[in-house]
């Protein structure tokens, strides 16, 4: 196994960012720490993407800072910056065909040199991502013949790859089936615990969040709603107003957990009658 | 197709491309083409024993024909195919579109417009009375095509940025514009020139393969080595950005270098190779398609593949220019558009099917 990125502590403080006249997050401060899943949550348009483009580097905030174990992330040279942190899209474009093997391969573009020949270093860890998100037997397919699941382990195999302390995912089950979006938040989970990885991870699925995330950070038209253990984010009171619909929030029999149930109309309107 | 495990790690420990392997690649095609140039001697439309040629006195017919008409010509075909197949093979990767090329985006002919204006204005009386006549030229036209081609490739760039996300056709379409109105200006300078000098800018305009001494064909040499090791330099930030802007970017590439370094690498390439050959369209399309289909799309292989690949062609091409006609010269630019119009359609059509089936 080679060497493995550090976990570190990526910290956003009190960033904005506009896109000209339109302000996509303002104010946000947010703390992604080893060991630790944070799980960001809100409506469409509420900023959840821009924030974890941010955390990657990848966008310069308006205003604001984002610290990596306390030095400004933008004086970071880019290089280092992606062996520390790895980002998975919530969309892999891929203008030429390529076979997984050299899709997951691009995940050691910040450990080679000039030219971007592999050494055996490359090659071994490539493997083990392969390995570990399951999949190695498809090293050879063209990547766009795989399935949507396939397809997003392989992503998520690319950033393993990158072999960084700190993994970013944009909304990584969106285009996943149950079973499918299960297998992909475990493998984040265990990486997580077992090599103490720092996970930020934007999500739809409120009871996915509830169920995976150590803290969540609720956003709402680019400012931070709500912050803390989902038990303290996800309060009915809370997400009624952020999304704007009546909801069922309770926790559930089998992990503790609190579960989110949106409404249809003829519950919300069968609710109001009967609470005053 | 291997679905064992095993036999997948075995494979995924295998490096695909190292030194040794970028060196064979380099020796094999250097040697295919050394055969297609062996080959392309013997044609013309004298024939000569090459033999012969080899042995015969410096001023026989055979050797003159051989060494000192042919090999030059031949020299130069390849040094041109392979920085148009080069140059095409990295602004394919680098504008992620398939249909790109130096000369459907209107590179060349910035380069010709403005090596056109370089080349006039060393001719003219005034310029060599401040010493920029004559050999000056060597070094003026090159630098006038050089400038020429970047500022197109920037131009060209804008575009592509300007609002956001740009269809491929956007990029294609400012390209045609561009080359258009290069060529208005192109055939207005002509027509201002007197007899002598329009002959020469005709030629620049269809493509043609122009041997104007040793010295033209070294710097088209030069300028084919240094964008080889630019581009090779950039081959690892090229598949990077297969992944887009932000996809690269997350994987440590500074996009916006990467994308200089092309630029410049390719007005490297088109400004060596437009003053001797004029616009010649398609090599630097077709050629990356067709090494694609051999090596992948790992553009480490693409642009080395791309390079050799479109000397071969060209060298081939311009043997066909030099010959069908029998004693007649059809310039070069005609056999390769005859070869590259067909194929361009073909793949706009590919791509408008892919479009219509759906992003899936």
């Amino acid at each position: 196994m080679s060497e493995h990125g550090e976990p570190g502590t990526l910290e956003a403080a009190d960033v904005d960012v506009r896109y000209g006249a339109r302000t996509a997050i303002a104010g946000v401060s947010a703390r992604v720490a080893p060991g630790e899943v944070l799980g960001v949550i809100g409506p469409n348009g509420s900023g959840k993407s821009t924030l974890i483009r941010v955390l990657a580097g990848v966008q310069r905030p308006s205003s604001g800072m984002v610290r990596l174990d306390g030095g400004d992330l933008q004086v970071l040279p880019r290089r280092a910056r992606a062996r520390r942190i790895a980002l998975v899209p919530q969309e892999t474009h891929l203008s030429f065909p390529i076979r997984v093997r050299d899709l997951v391969l691009l995940g050691r573009a910040p450990h080679t040199g000039r030219f971007g020949l592999e050494g055996p270093d490359d090659l071994r860890a490539a493997h083990d991502a392969m390995v570990r998100a399951e999949v190695i037997e498809l090293a050879d397919r063209p990547v766009d013949e795989l399935s949507g699941g396939e397809r997003q382990r392989v992503v998520l195999a690319r950033a393993l790859a990158q072999d960084a302390g700190i993994l970013l995912l944009d909304e990584p089950t969106s285009f996943l089936d149950l079973k499918h979006a299960v297998v992909l938040l475990d493998l984040v989970r265990e990486l997580c615990r077992g090599r103490g990885l720092a996970v930020a991870v934007v999500l739809h699925d409120l009871n996915l969040a509830a169920m995976y995330c150590d803290r969540l950070l609720l956003l709402d038209r680019g400012r931070v709603h709500a912050a803390g253990t989902p038990d303290e984010v996800l309060t009915y009171r809370d997400l009624c107003a952020v999304y704007g619909t009546e909801l069922y929030v309770a926790p559930n029999d089998v992990t503790g957990r609190l579960v989110v149930l949106p409404l249809s109309r003829e519950y919300r309107e069968r609710l109001a009658r009967t609470t005053p | 197709m291997t679905d064992d495990p095993r036999r997948a790690t075995a494979a995924m420990l295998v490096p695909r491309v190292t030194p040794a392997r970028l060196g064979m690649l380099h020796l094999g095609c250097a040697g295919v083409l050394l055969i297609v140039v062996l080959g392309a001697l013997l044609v013309g439309p004298v024939a000569v024993d090459p033999v012969a040629a080899w042995r015969a006195p410096a001023d026989d017919p055979a050797h003159v024909i051989v060494f000192e008409a042919r090999l030059p010509r031949i020299v130069l075909a390849a040094a041109v195919g392979g920085a148009l197949g080069l140059a095409g093979a990295a602004l394919q990767a680098l504008l992620s579109n398939p249909l790109a090329c130096p000369h459907v985006l209107g590179i060349s002919g910035g380069a010709a417009l403005l090596g056109i204006v370089a080349m006039i204005g060393a001719t003219l009386p005034a310029a060599a009375s401040i010493g920029l006549g004559g050999t000056a030229g060597l070094v003026v036209v090159p630098a006038a095509a050089f400038a020429g081609a970047l500022v197109t490739a920037l131009l060209v760039q804008s575009v592509a940025r300007a609002g956001g996300r740009v269809t491929p056709h956007t990029l294609l379409l400012t390209g045609v514009v561009f080359n258009a109105f290069a060529a208005a200006l192109i055939t207005f300078l002509n027509t201002l020139a007197d007899f002598y000098r329009a002959q020469g800018i005709l030629a620049w305009v269809v493509g043609t393969i122009t041997v104007r001494g040793a010295a033209w064909t070294a710097i088209s040499l030069a300028t084919l080595a240094a964008g080889l090791v630019l581009l090779a330099a950039s081959a690892r930030d090229l598949n990077a950005l297969g992944l887009g802007d932000e996809g690269a970017a997350s994987l440590g590439v500074d996009v916006n270098r990467a994308r200089r370094a092309v630029y410049v690498a390719v007005a490297l390439l088109v400004a060596g190779a437009v003053p001797v050959s004029g616009m010649i369209g398609f090599v630097g399309l077709i050629v990356p398609h067709v090494v694609r289909l051999v090596v992948g799309s790992d553009q480490r292989l693409v642009l080395p593949g791309s390079m050799w690949a479109g000397a071969a062609f060209l060298v081939l091409a311009d043997s066909v220019a030099r010959t069908v006609l029998g004693a007649t010269e059809l310039p070069v630019g005609v056999v390769t558009a005859l070869c590259g119009g067909p194929f361009f359609l073909f793949l706009l059509r590919r791509q408008a099917a892919e479009a219509l089936g759906g992003a899936s």
